[in-house]
């Protein structure tokens, strides 16, 4: 599926997808993980579908309990003592901490499901490419070898399997290792030299290389990118001020919800869902 | 004009004692399509690599190579890449990049062209050749024709005058192959490109090109016309490249047409049909290799998928002793999936698979695979993990009077101190099928065993397969060579969309298909019932003592 954000210049993408994980790392503020964990979630529904969804709450869930669990006790930082564990006590604030951090870590791995989307690899080489086409091409060229290197295990063990191959003791399994990693050794060396051919023959090494990139900056994107750009800047400036002041130890508390703080809060959320804005002006346009 | 001129040209590699070219004149005018052929070895490989001089074999050579006049050893480098092409055999292996688009640009980045010209190169080579559609894929993600096509596309993008191809039709299935050189014959026909093509598979470029080399030994035996290389052919009957030639060809010779040979189907029919004339012909029987027949191997209804889309749906087959069955079928169809079902290698979502009427799942492991069932994959190279044939055959079995028998029987003799890289691909097809052999195992899966080797192997390799019938084993082969199939096959079952479709003798099933069988049934399709290869038209007509003299 394609979406309309995947068609913007690349660096418009970074640059988006870069403020939503810097900002979701450094702020603790709960109702700030709670936008950013809503618009992760939104965002990687959209693209990865709920089912892939799912999985990646799944296994972030598992995290967040743990960290929650974790954190309070080794951590006994505040004043509100809720028991006593092996003679240590548990505080209110390092479990709220806890969850904070917790819910802080799972915004930052759902993000990533987008990042993941978003910057594919020909964007990533696209922004870092240009200034050094060797590993740009190296780069490529790796992508290119790790799907094939993997298919070729497939294909070794399912030939060896076939031939009564077969692991049933430690020993014999780190035999069959070496034998599999041998022939896969020659196999890859076998096709490379091929490939070295190949280039060769498409006059590899005759001139200084050029990078070609298939994105072009079009007017759309530089608003898209000045738009960003202003509301990255007034985040940072709500967040330099501080006007939503939230502390965990000694005693959790603050002003959550000061009525300036409102105004950052709504900015933080356009950001963070400005692609899934986007893309419903796209829908409703086109309905 | 001449694009290209050898002048007593011969080449020696390093340590070997006889040419590998030898004394070769060539002349090839622009924008001329040139078939190159031979049996495997005959050179024609040396002598492709040889006209472009990035990747020219070392060792030494003598006499001259000229490109549009200029010695090939004096071209600009810049030159010589561009305006010379050349593409290879296999798929994979000379793509660079990760994605489609890169690929194409390659080349051309490699000249240091800027981008808007690259941009514009690119985008009318991926028109031209239809990529548009995955222009943005990854490579991994393309089918093996998308590949190759890829490869001529991105060749081509730097507007070479010269595309040299090695036979990179060998590793694609019968349509994708179509497809390759049907773009090729674009090139050649609206771009004027020259193109010098090597190939096994005459049938269907034989009547694409304007000239024919035929190689022997590293020797020019015939350079001409396909219409001369016919005639030539009709005055040598025992040819061993006769073999190779197209079916229509093929039967009309062994008629004793001598004159106009039909090359096309088209041509073939209404030559037969006026050889005919109207006669009635008896049906051909179908010839069973062995008596000897039991169900050792059955899948009933079976269902497999790797992600959400069914690969297999309700997939029942029953393998019999002593015969060999071809399951044929499109890309993608779910043919290679089965045979790893059936190998054990997959366990199947629903439905079972019986080996000697006992389910599969059953049998321990190593149950399965010691005299039971083997499995030749693909590629051969997944089974060699030594550094000589004969280690290698050790590694199977260290029973040396099994090894010997084994040796004889497959003729592998002249190659057991040889790295398994360094033999061609029919032999190495054939030590891998050694090895399992050496397992003696009661079923044989092969899959595509017949892919990228030569005529003379798929002789080779049916003989090996049917000596295994005789002996009681039952053969099962996965295939797009509807020719081999036809031929060699007591049963083909045709899987489409993961299931069998259909399932019948060989002969029958072939005479029951209208696109999909093989080139002897459509030339004698309603003129001769059931004949299925040429042998069997050649046979009919000579009984009812049709032919010329």
């Amino acid at each position: 599926m394609k979406h309309i954000f995947h068609l913007y210049y690349p660096a418009v993408v970074f640059l988006y997808i870069m403020a939503a994980l810097i900002f979701s790392m450094i702020t603790l503020n709960p109702v700030c993980i709670i936008i950013s964990f809503l618009a992760a979630s939104g965002y990687s529904i959209y693209l990865n579908g709920v089912k892939s969804y799912l999985k990646t709450l799944r296994f972030v869930a598992v995290m967040f309990v743990i960290i929650s669990i974790i954190n309070p006790l080794f951590n006994h930082n505040g004043v509100t003592i809720l028991f006593y564990m092996f003679d240590n006590p548990i505080t209110l604030e390092a479990c709220l901490f806890g969850m904070a951090s917790g819910g802080m870590l799972a915004c930052i791995f759902i993000w990533f499901t987008c990042y993941n989307k978003l910057m594919t690899n020909e964007k990533f080489l696209h922004l870092f490419g240009k200034a050094m086409p060797t590993i740009a091409l190296m780069l490529s060229m790796i992508l290119r070898l790790v799907p094939t290197t993997r298919y070729k295990i497939k294909c070794i063990t399912n030939a060896g399997k076939a031939m009564g191959i077969q692991a049933e003791t430690r020993r014999k399994r780190i035999a069959h290792g070496v034998r599999a990693s041998s022939i896969l050794l020659s196999w890859t060396m076998e096709d490379s030299i091929e490939t070295a051919e190949s280039m060769n023959a498409r006059g590899y090494g005759v001139a200084k290389r050029t990078s070609f990139t298939a994105f072009k900056w079009s007017p759309h994107d530089i608003i898209t990118g000045v738009i960003i750009t202003a509301l990255v800047g007034a985040v940072i400036y709500m967040m330099i001020v501080p006007f939503n002041t939230y502390v965990y130890y000694p005693t959790a508390g603050g002003e959550l919800i000061a009525p300036i703080g409102i105004v950052g809060y709504v900015l933080y959320a356009i950001l963070l869902c400005f692609p899934l804005l986007l893309e419903l002006r796209e829908t409703i346009k086109w309905r | 004009m001449e694009i290209i001129r050898l002048n007593n040209y011969s080449f020696m590699y390093p340590k070997a004692t006889v040419n590998a070219v030898d004394s070769m004149d060539l002349s090839i005018q622009k924008s001329q399509f040139v078939l190159v052929c031979g049996q495997s070895g005959c050179g024609k490989t040396t002598l492709l690599r040889n006209l472009k001089k990035e990747i020219a074999p070392h060792g030494k050579s003598s006499g001259e190579i000229y490109y549009n006049g200029t010695l090939l050893a004096d071209l600009d480098a810049k030159e010589s890449a561009s305006k010379i092409g050349f593409v290879r055999q296999n798929p994979d292996n000379q793509i660079v990049t990760d994605t489609v688009w890169h690929e194409l640009a390659f080349g051309l980045e490699n000249l240091g062209l800027p981008t808007p010209v690259i941009r514009r190169r690119v985008a009318e080579t991926a028109h031209f050749f239809g990529i548009n559609a995955w222009f943005e894929s990854d490579v991994f993600s393309l089918s093996g024709g998308q590949k190759q096509m890829l490869n001529l596309a991105a060749v081509m993008a730097m507007q070479p005058k010269l595309i040299i191809l090695d036979e990179p039709t060998a590793q694609l299935d019968p349509i994708a192959a179509k497809e390759f050189l049907t773009v090729l014959r674009r090139i050649n026909q609206e771009l004027g490109t020259t193109v010098i093509l090597s190939e096994h598979r005459l049938e269907d470029v034989l009547s694409l090109s304007d000239k024919v080399l035929l190689m022997k030994d590293g020797a020019s035996e015939f350079f001409g016309s396909p219409k001369q290389l016919i005639e030539n052919m009709a005055e040598q009957p025992n040819h061993v490249f006769g073999k190779a030639l197209p079916s229509a060809s093929r039967i009309s010779l062994a008629l004793g047409e001598k004159t106009s040979v039909p090359v096309s189907v088209r041509e073939g029919r209404a030559w037969l049909k006026s050889l005919a004339n109207g006669t009635n012909f008896d049906e051909a029987e179908q010839t069973i290799t062995s008596e000897k027949k039991a169900p050792v191997l059955q899948t009933s209804d079976v269902w497999f998928r790797y992600d959400e889309s069914f690969v297999l749906r309700n997939f029942s087959v029953v393998v019999n002793s002593g015969q060999m069955m071809s399951i044929v079928g499109g890309n993608a169809s779910g043919k290679t999936t089965a045979l790893s079902v059936m190998a054990g290698l997959l366990e199947p979502v629903r439905g079972t698979v019986k080996l000697n009427g006992k389910r599969l799942s059953k049998y321990k492991k190593h149950e399965i695979y010691k005299n039971n069932i083997a499995k030749l994959e693909q590629n051969p190279k997944t089974m060699f993990a030594c550094d000589t044939v004969l280690a290698d055959l050790v590694e199977a079995s260290d029973n040396e009077d099994k090894r010997r028998e084994i040796i004889a029987q497959l003729g592998l003799s002249g190659l057991l101190e040889k790295h398994p890289y360094d033999i061609s691909g029919g032999e190495q097809q054939k030590v891998a099928l050694g090895k399992l052999l050496l397992m003696e195992p009661k079923i044989l899966l092969l899959d595509e065993p017949t892919k990228g080797i030569d005529v003379y192997a798929k002789d080779e390799l049916a003989e090996i397969l049917k000596h295994r019938c005789t002996l009681g084993d039952a053969v099962v082969i996965v295939t797009h060579d509807v020719e081999f199939a036809a031929e060699h096959s007591d049963e083909c079952a045709m899987i489409f969309n993961g299931e069998v479709m259909c399932r019948d003798k060989a002969r029958d099933f072939f005479a029951g298909n209208m696109f999909y069988t093989t080139s002897a049934n459509r030339i004698s399709r309603d003129i001769i019932p059931k004949a299925i290869t040429p042998k069997d038209v050649i046979d009919a007509c000579k009984e009812k003592q049709l032919f010329l003299k």
